[in-house]
């Protein structure tokens, strides 16, 4: 049934500076702005979702678009959002689906650690003057040192990923994203020498040349996986989980399974596209190592395996299963990662803090002498720079990006992604709307992000004195606590403030 | 003119090895003495490789276009992810045959264990073909979403499958009713539907079809393309 | 006050050594000299000394040089020795009164060999665990070296005085090195100064580096415990481990510490590379930032090295017969020795030296 107690959750105000030229009408994909029989322009508020993008292409800045003012009766407990969805579970019934990661307020680690910089006893070093280092390999260290009959080493090495940089692209199929989305990322990854990430809807054939920046996904519903796809890529990543719907599959509606979609996926258009919630040849950790191996058969251990993971309580002993795997690379994805659908309790409830995930793996991998059979990429709501030099002071080897990633491609995180509108063009499959993203420019943006992010963390890194960024890998000393209990610092193996 | 047959004696060999060997051997391969080696033939093509003993696990994983003939059982994971190319069993299966498998053929001559087929898929002209002699563990064909999945039930049992078809929303599934099953199914054909796929697997066996021919079966296909509507609400 | 190995305690240093190149004896007293003229960078919280061939007549022998807070310490520590080793000779370290040192522990040495029979590799490992074992488990006690025909001698004060309390003008030595210590705050404990000792390695260290804890953190994985918490000891561990367990030579060892930067490397032929490439990628987390400059020496020999930035003064000089190293051309220059070249060591420049060849 309709849901008679829904209440629009925005209010579309419109200033008599409003020329009515109509562009708000064009750029609306939900129907908001639409002009009536009298040629007069009216809103819909119902369907808006606050996408901002009729604000920002607005050019006679004549529109603001705000919270519904109208108030609920209060009560903290019970709170309008509480109310709003038993009113939407009561009247459609199913399963509450949302978009992105958490919104909701709970503690974030990041905010609570502060960096650390040289004063006196050792120098800052000017980033502008002298080397600074930012590239990382991920994979197996091979420590084990052979000679040849006159002494000379041999220098035989695992295959491994190489980046100027330590972020990489997470994880986003074609299906969650749009063709350009992709092809922005892609480009971007290529420019910066770091990688895109297919995500588990296979590669698009137009990429398939472009394979030293390509990292595949073999997830549970196999999609688009075949020995052509995995000899064009840099790295195999399979995905066991993913931050915001740990332990959960993944849903494909059929409306976003265009053409480009089946062909990428190799599934028929138009069908759903379902991935179980287990990969089901793996039942147990011996099963993880099966599939590992025949990733390596298949690929004449030419390319390194990552294991993507959901951070989830028992995570350390997780990862050390993993480590003892044979996979290269352990991607651990943190609770606020993002969705392109997942269901509400899940994304909201389910999982840990990346920053505490973190750490505690960093320090157990290392009780077990295996942190150098693996690296480890730290995802799920990675923000900014500063919060890159902080994961990787936890132990992480690089952190990869999404969300962040989709916010530089215009994302204005209106969390809407199931709806399959998105009038960024990012989130979608609908052609009109994928065309307004443009590749060149999307690819312009997450150039410029990614840099800028880059001669951030040489500054920070500056600071510490610190010129390579091995050298802040899991260095603890570079943190301080503040506003954390003991048992907060004891987990994080971070100092207080002052101590 | 019939080509030589490369032999690589497995004992004592690495999987690695055999598939190595197997690699820089000539187009038809026979692996002896294999005892629980897995990922023989692994994403290759253009082979054909008979293996004698028992293969290991995910034999013929991600296989693209290579045919397989093990002369003994095959333990889990055949054909896992498999794109192309056949694989016959002269024997049972254990569990997760053609889990992913988006082309090709596997002929199984007896039984197979639990959670067969899942997830089959096609696109275009690549459509897979597991079929299976006698019968299939719980939850075959589970979220198929195409291919073709045939149990003939050779032996006559009256429920040569359990919990079929579950989230199916593509593909077909054949399931021969023993003659003794006098229950009424929804949806039933005879043999004809299948004929050429029964002829196949007839040849590969050395068996008689025209029994198999003149058989009921039942015929699953997805009630629809998308099972899950109205399992979610929008947040 | 929390001492070494409770907290951890930046320091910056003169370092100083001197190297016979053809095997003559040097008396102490020449190397008291040198780390003197570098008075001001030390700040009289800590000094010590390496002398390498001083005890010709006990050359098999481990000679373990122990500290003691009390009595009850040294029998404890006395009544473990004697079961596990065989002892040639053990006498208190002579010293002579000086008023720059005070509230001196007991100090011995032990002249030793195991009892129980091994590999060279496994009686090198059996001395390492055991004597940090010790130190870790027996309250008040602590060996501060342990190779053979070689010792420290170390302590809280100026380094000068230290080296006058010890009588170091009555040992002849192949090669001495010596460290003055500028600590930022310490709680004037005689185990906390350097040089660093494990087996017949000794390393002194000037700078405070910035890499330690991802350092540490490497070390502690394959089975070392900072239990010092110092710089000096990171390092020395870490050579441990790159030329004892990984079997590097001191150069390969150089080249990992203080490896060459990326924009470097890209500009070398293939071969060069591809060598230093493997070296940083697989041994990433033996990499030193930060400042420092190091002198290494062990038995036969003497490694120098410096930072990939060039952040700490190193200078080097040397004539046919001696090799010498100071944080300052002064300390050499005060020697008033003939040399035929004096230059300053460049920034990740190792310069090794073997007795009878030059490798640098």
């Amino acid at each position: 049934m309709r849901n008679i107690y829904a209440l629009n959750e925005y209010e579309v105000l419109r200033s008599d500076r409003c020329d009515t030229c109509g562009v708000c009408v064009k750029q609306c994909g939900y129907g908001v702005h639409y002009f009536d029989e009298n040629h007069r322009l009216c809103v819909d508020e119902m369907k808006c979702v606050n996408c901002q993008r009729c604000v920002v292409f607005c050019h006679a800045h004549a529109l603001k678009i705000i919270r519904n003012r109208n108030e609920m009766h209060h009560n903290d407990y019970w709170s309008e959002r509480e109310r709003k969805e038993i009113y939407k579970q009561a009247t459609q019934s199913g399963i509450l689906l949302s978009s992105m990661g958490s919104s909701q307020k709970q503690k974030c680690y990041f905010d609570h650690l502060m960096l650390n910089a040289s004063q006196v006893t050792n120098p800052s070093i000017d980033p502008l003057r002298e080397p600074m280092e930012t590239k990382v390999f991920l994979g197996k260290k091979t420590r084990d040192v052979s000679r040849d009959e006159n002494g000379k080493l041999i220098l035989k090495d695992e295959a491994y990923l190489k980046l100027d940089v330590p972020i990489l692209f997470s994880a986003m199929s074609l299906g969650a994203i749009s063709y350009p989305a992709h092809k922005s990322i892609l480009e971007a990854a290529k420019e910066c020498n770091t990688y895109y990430n297919a995500g588990e809807g296979g590669l698009h054939p137009d990429f398939f040349k472009d394979k030293e920046h390509v990292i595949v996904q073999v997830a549970s519903g196999r999609f688009g996986i075949e020995k052509k796809v995995l000899d064009a890529c840099a790295a195999v990543e399979i995905k066991i989980g993913q931050g915001a719907k740990p332990g959960i599959g993944g849903h494909l509606p059929s409306n976003k399974n265009t053409e480009i979609v089946a062909k990428t996926r190799m599934i028929q258009q138009g069908s759903e596209a379902i991935s179980p919630a287990p990969h089901h040849d793996i039942y147990s950790i011996e099963d993880l190592h099966q599939l590992v191996m025949l990733i390596k058969e298949a690929t004449h251990y030419t390319k390194p395996v990552i294991v993507k993971v959901a951070a989830v309580h028992n995570i350390s002993a997780i990862t050390s299963g993993i480590a003892r795997s044979g996979a290269d690379i352990i991607c651990i994805d943190g609770y606020r990662g993002g969705s392109g659908a997942a269901p509400t309790r899940i994304r909201d409830h389910v999982g840990i803090p990346i920053e505490l995930a973190i750490a505690s793996v960093d320090e157990r991998l290392r009780e077990e002498g295996l942190r150098d059979q693996v690296s480890l990429i730290a995802s799920g709501g990675i923000r900014n720079s500063a919060d890159v030099v902080k994961a990787i002071a936890l132990g992480a080897d690089a952190v990869s990006i999404g969300t962040a990633a989709l916010v530089a491609l215009g994302c204005h995180l209106c969390q809407n992604c199931h709806s399959g509108i998105c009038n960024w063009g990012i989130a979608t499959q609908r052609e009109d709307l994928c065309a307004r993203l443009n590749p060149q420019i999307g690819k312009q943006a997450l150039v410029n992000l990614i840099r800028s992010w880059t001669y951030e963390i040489r500054e920070i890194m500056g600071g510490m004195g610190i010129n390579s960024i091995e050298s802040l890998k899991g260095n603890r000393l570079m943190l301080a606590a503040v506003d954390l209990n003991e048992k907060e610092c004891e987990i994080l193996k971070v100092r207080y403030a002052g101590e | 003119m019939q080509v030589s047959k490369m032999k690589i004696n497995c004992e004592n060999l690495t999987a690695r090895k055999i598939n190595e060997a197997i690699m820089q051997s000539s187009e038809k391969i026979v692996c002896e003495n294999c005892c629980g080696q897995r990922y023989i033939g692994a994403a290759s093509s253009g082979k054909t490789i008979e293996i004698e003993g028992i293969s290991g696990n995910d034999c013929g994983g991600l296989l693209d276009g290579s045919t397989l003939i093990l002369k003994g059982n095959a333990q889990e994971g055949l054909g896992d992810t498999m794109n192309a190319g056949k694989i016959i069993v002269h024997g049972h299966c254990g569990d997760i045959c053609a889990y992913g498998m988006r082309g090709g053929k596997i002929f199984i001559r007896d039984y197979i264990g639990v959670r067969g087929g899942i997830h089959m898929k096609e696109y275009g002209d690549s459509k897979p073909l597991l079929m299976i002699g006698e019968t299939a563990g719980a939850c075959l064909g589970e979220y198929l979403a195409g291919g073709t999945i045939i149990v003939l039930n050779r032996r006559d049992e009256l429920d040569p499958v359990e919990n079929v078809g579950v989230g199916q929303h593509g593909g077909v599934i054949y399931v021969r009713i023993a003659s003794s099953d006098e229950r009424n199914y929804e949806d039933v054909v005879d043999g004809s539907e299948i004929e050429a796929e029964i002829s196949e697997f007839c040849e590969i066996f050395k068996m008689d079809k025209e029994k198999l021919l003149h058989s009921k079966y039942r015929r699953l296909l997805p009630e629809t393309k998308n099972p899950y509507q109205g399992y979610y609400c929008m947040n | 006050m929390k001492r070494e190995g409770e907290v951890r305690i930046p320091a910056g240093c003169a370092i100083a050594a001197i190297f016979s190149k053809d095997g003559h004896l040097v008396d102490g007293s020449r190397i008291i000299t040198m780390i003197q003229t570098m008075h001001e960078r030390s700040n009289g919280l800590g000094g010590g000394f390496v002398g390498y061939d001083i005890y010709p007549e006990y050359q098999d022998d481990y000679a373990i040089h122990m500290f003691f807070d009390d009595l009850t310490a040294k029998r404890t520590f006395e009544s473990e020795l004697f079961d596990k080793f065989k002892v040639f000779k053990y006498e208190e370290i002579p010293t002579r009164q000086n008023p720059g040192v005070v509230s001196s522990p007991l100090i011995w040495r032990y002249f030793v060999l195991p009892l129980e029979q091994r590999t060279m590799k496994e009686e090198e490992n059996f001395m390492v665990a055991t004597m940090l074992d010790i130190n870790e488990r027996i309250e008040g006690a602590y060996c501060f070296s342990m190779g053979k025909n070689m010792g420290v001698f170390k302590g809280v004060g100026y380094p000068e005085d230290l080296g006058d309390f010890y009588m170091l003008e009555k040992y002849q030595a192949t090669c001495w090195i010596a460290h003055g210590r500028y600590p930022t705050n310490t709680p004037g404990w005689w185990g906390g100064a350097h040089p660093f000792s494990l087996l017949d390695m000794a390393l002194v260290h000037n700078g405070e580096i910035s890499s330690y804890d991802t350092n540490r953190k490497m070390l502690e994985m394959v089975g070392y415990k900072c239990s010092l918490q110092t710089d000096t000891e990171a390092i020395a561990y870490m050579i441990d481990d790159l030329t004892r367990h990984h079997g590097f030579t001191l150069e390969e060892c150089a080249h990992i510490l203080a490896a060459p930067f990326w924009s470097e490397i890209e500009k070398m032929e293939d071969g060069q590379k591809n060598y230093y490439t493997y070296l940083r990628k697989n041994f990433a987390d033996y990499l030193i930032c930060g400042p420092f400059s190091i002198i290494v020496g062990f038995k036969d020999g003497i490694m120098a090295l410096n930072d990939r930035c060039k952040l700490r003064s190193l200078v080097m000089a040397e004539n046919e017969s001696t090799l010498y190293l100071a944080s300052e051309e002064s300390a050499i220059r005060a020697l008033k020795e003939d040399v035929d070249k004096i230059s300053c060591i460049r920034a990740s420049e190792a310069v090794i030296y073997k007795r009878g060849e030059k490798h640098a």
